[in-house]
């Protein structure tokens, strides 16, 4: 009896190996804040294989750097600060000088010039403090005259590969070049690489010409022109600059136009008899539809990426809003409901929002809500701020920004969905009506 | 003091009548001196007088009742985790049918000395390797106090970078585990994405690099963790939840 009692009292008294330990597994911690800043890199100057190469390797380091620098969500480590310098392409890359200067992020290249004369670039992209490569080392090979596009494509691969954003570098914007005071502004229309470099203009200054809008291929642009003396719209050949008319009713006006994403339709404003609407025309055989038929002024149309629905602006409540509607016509619905007006929506390439020209208390924004209207948000204010334009991977958002005063000058500006990275984009003359190009191929 | 919670007891009401009543009458005479109550007996030598018991009046300057008088706090310094639920035994698989056996004579318990001496040493055994250095496999020891948990929590998140990553990436949780050395600082090769939620695997991956980052800078130090708790933190496990970082 005794031994039972003292094999109990051991039971109990003294304490047995799981109510002692804990219930086992890792430690658990949940991070629920962190600190949002731009991601330091470095990006040494590209290694020349070769005399020929020597030309373009500093000069695709630095368009890289501007690019990925442009995002507002990367800070070059500037050279003087490096302490490894990158002699090979090949040779391995020594970690610790570069966790040394914080630089989270290594680009290196190597740039030649083949037995063809043909630009060889080639990069590798590396996690600093993960000791290893993230995908794997690329090239790109063209031509001397498109060392640029292959530094943007560099920097795309960068961008995508650190933040799993879709690349956006090597586009292009077709916009309004403006030159001369407000009252006798000439307009033209004018292409560029997204960053404001190799401007080509496409048509002259005689006449007025309005709102150009790229093909979902890149390829043809829309625009609007006043050379006959009222608005009519155009298609215009990019690489050619051959251009057709969209032939609508005798005595009508039409503008505002803009691709569906077959790029074979167009939906455009009409006004007819002082009331205006929305109308769809099919390019190849001219053959048009009509989507609305209200009182009230129907424009702005722009295809959700499906091509199921239209987002469009109407005064029909009284003030112009913005509304929905199925691609073939039909009811519509209102999606915006704030304080002021709204006007030039566009669908996002991703499907998610729409972007609008916002007028209230006498400011001008750029703002963004989901596709039912909610959650808007103004990322812009001024004096006037109108036109936006999607970049092709739907993170920025390009518009025109107006000064005040008879010497105001047009300029275009970008600006982060987040409302964080507003800047201007550096064109040799007065711009509005920008329209971001697809990625290029 | 417990080193196990007993069950509490029940708080007692105090017990003071709302009207005052008479006092009941008492055990024993009130007297100045207290005397033990005395009975003849004949074979004592010395014959005391028979006298009654007596004892001095009880006084206080406040009524202290039961449900106020202050009684050694019971509390335990520490109270260890409670035992997880054991795995349910399955049923074992049904075979034919055997013949019930018959219930054997009822006969009186043995005790087999050689048998309760080894379940002694067993138990004593079992108790020795808990408090031991956790060669067991569990973590064993004190476990991390809430600070330090908040401090690793604070260290790591001071690195945790987000303003790079897309949209969707800042819709995905993810799930690291790391291997931590005794200095405190965590073991890159280790570091592994064990789940992440809210967005695909694309997503998922450029997560976890931003992930990644803030532990190893941030732990390229040490990290500030009690060497002696090692055994606690030896492994991680810290899901990075990007919630409060969405654009608002």
């Amino acid at each position: 009896m005794t031994r039972y009692l003292l094999v109990l009292l051991v039971a109990l008294f003294v304490p047995s190996a799981p109510l002692l330990a804990q219930d086992g597994g890792p430690l658990r911690i949940e991070i629920t804040e962190g600190v949002i800043e731009p991601l330091p890199y470095a990006v040494p100057d590209f290694v020349a294989d070769g005399v020929s190469g020597q030309e373009y390797a500093r000069q695709i380091a630095e368009v890289v750097a501007s690019d990925l620098n442009g995002t507002g969500l990367f800070r070059q480590i500037p050279a003087e600060a490096h302490i490894a310098r990158v002699t090979s392409f090949s040779s391995p890359v020594q970690f610790s000088d570069w966790k040394a200067i914080n630089a989270q992020a290594l680009i290196t290249g190597a740039v030649s010039v083949d037995g063809a004369g043909r630009l060889v670039v080639r990069f590798r992209l590396y996690d600093v403090f993960a000791g290893q490569e993230i995908g794997q080392g690329l090239q790109f090979v063209g031509t001397g005259e498109g060392w640029r596009r292959m530094a943007h494509k560099v920097a795309d691969q960068v961008y995508s590969r650190l933040t799993g954003e879709d690349p956006y570098f090597d586009s292009r914007v077709v916009f309004v070049a403006e030159t001369g005071p407000k009252d006798a502004r000439e307009k033209r229309l004018a292409i560029m690489d997204y960053d404001g470099a190799n401007i080509t203009y496409l048509t002259g200054a005689e006449s007025l010409v309005l709102a150009p809008r790229f093909s979902p291929t890149g390829d043809r642009v829309l625009y609007t022109s006043y050379e006959t003396g009222h608005p009519r719209i155009y298609v215009l050949d990019v690489a050619s600059a051959g251009r057709q008319v969209l032939e609508t009713p005798g005595a009508s006006m039409s503008f505002s136009p803009r691709f569906a994403p077959d790029g074979r339709t167009v939906v455009y404003s009409l006004t007819q008899g002082g009331n205006t609407d929305l109308y769809v025309m099919d390019i190849a055989s001219g053959r048009s539809q009509r989507l609305t038929s209200a009182p009230s002024i129907e424009t702005a149309p722009s295809f959700s990426p499906d091509g199921a629905r239209i987002v469009f602006e109407s005064d029909r409540s009284g003030t112009p809003q913005l509304y929905i509607m199925p691609a073939s016509g039909g009811e519509a619905t209102r999606i915006s409901f704030g304080q002021g007006r709204y006007g030039t929506p566009v669908w996002s390439p991703r499907g998610d929002l729409v972007a609008f020209t916002k007028q209230s208390k006498g400011r001008f924004h750029i703002g963004v809500m989901r596709t039912d209207g909610s959650e808007e948000r103004l990322l812009t204010a001024s004096f006037l701020d109108e036109g936006p334009t999607w970049s092709p991977n739907g993170r920025v958002i390009m518009f025109t920004r107006e000064t005040q005063g008879a010497q105001g000058r047009s300029g275009l500006y970008s600006v982060d969905i987040t409302g964080r990275n507003l800047r201007p984009v550096p064109t040799p003359t007065g711009a509005s009506d920008p329209s971001w190009s697809p990625l290029q191929n | 003091m417990p080193e196990i919670a007993e069950t509490p007891r029940l708080r007692p009401s105090p017990r003071v009548a709302p009207e005052p009543v008479a006092r009941p009458d008492p055990d024993v005479q009130v007297d100045d001196v207290d005397r033990a109550e005395t009975a003849p007996d004949e074979r004592a030598e010395e014959v005391e007088e028979d006298r009654q018991e007596t004892a001095r009046e009880e006084a206080a300057t406040e009524i202290v009742t039961e449900a106020e008088r202050s009684e050694e706090a019971a509390a335990p310094a520490r109270s260890p985790r409670p035992r997880s639920r054991p795995a349910r035994r399955e049923a074992p698989a049904q075979t034919a049918e055997a013949p019930a056996p018959k219930p054997a004579e009822e006969a009186a318990p043995r005790v087999d000395d050689a048998a309760v001496e080894n379940a002694i040493a067993a138990a004593l055994g079992a108790a020795g390797a808990a408090v031991g250095t956790g060669d067991t496999g569990t973590p064993s020891g004190l476990p991390l106090t809430a600070g330090e948990k908040d401090a690793l929590r604070v260290a790591v998140q001071r690195c945790w970078n987000v303003g790079s990553l897309s949209t969707n990436a800042l819709g995905t949780t993810v799930v690291v585990t790391v291997s931590m050395s005794e200095d405190g600082r965590p073991d890159a090769a280790s570091i592994r994405m064990t789940g992440y939620s809210g967005g695909g695997a694309e997503a998922a991956d450029h997560a976890f690099a931003a992930a990644r980052r803030a532990i190893i800078r941030c732990g390229a130090e040490g990290y500030d963790l009690p060497v002696a708790k090692y055994d606690r933190w030896r492994s991680i496990e810290m899901t990075f939840n990007p919630e409060n970082m969405r654009i608002k």
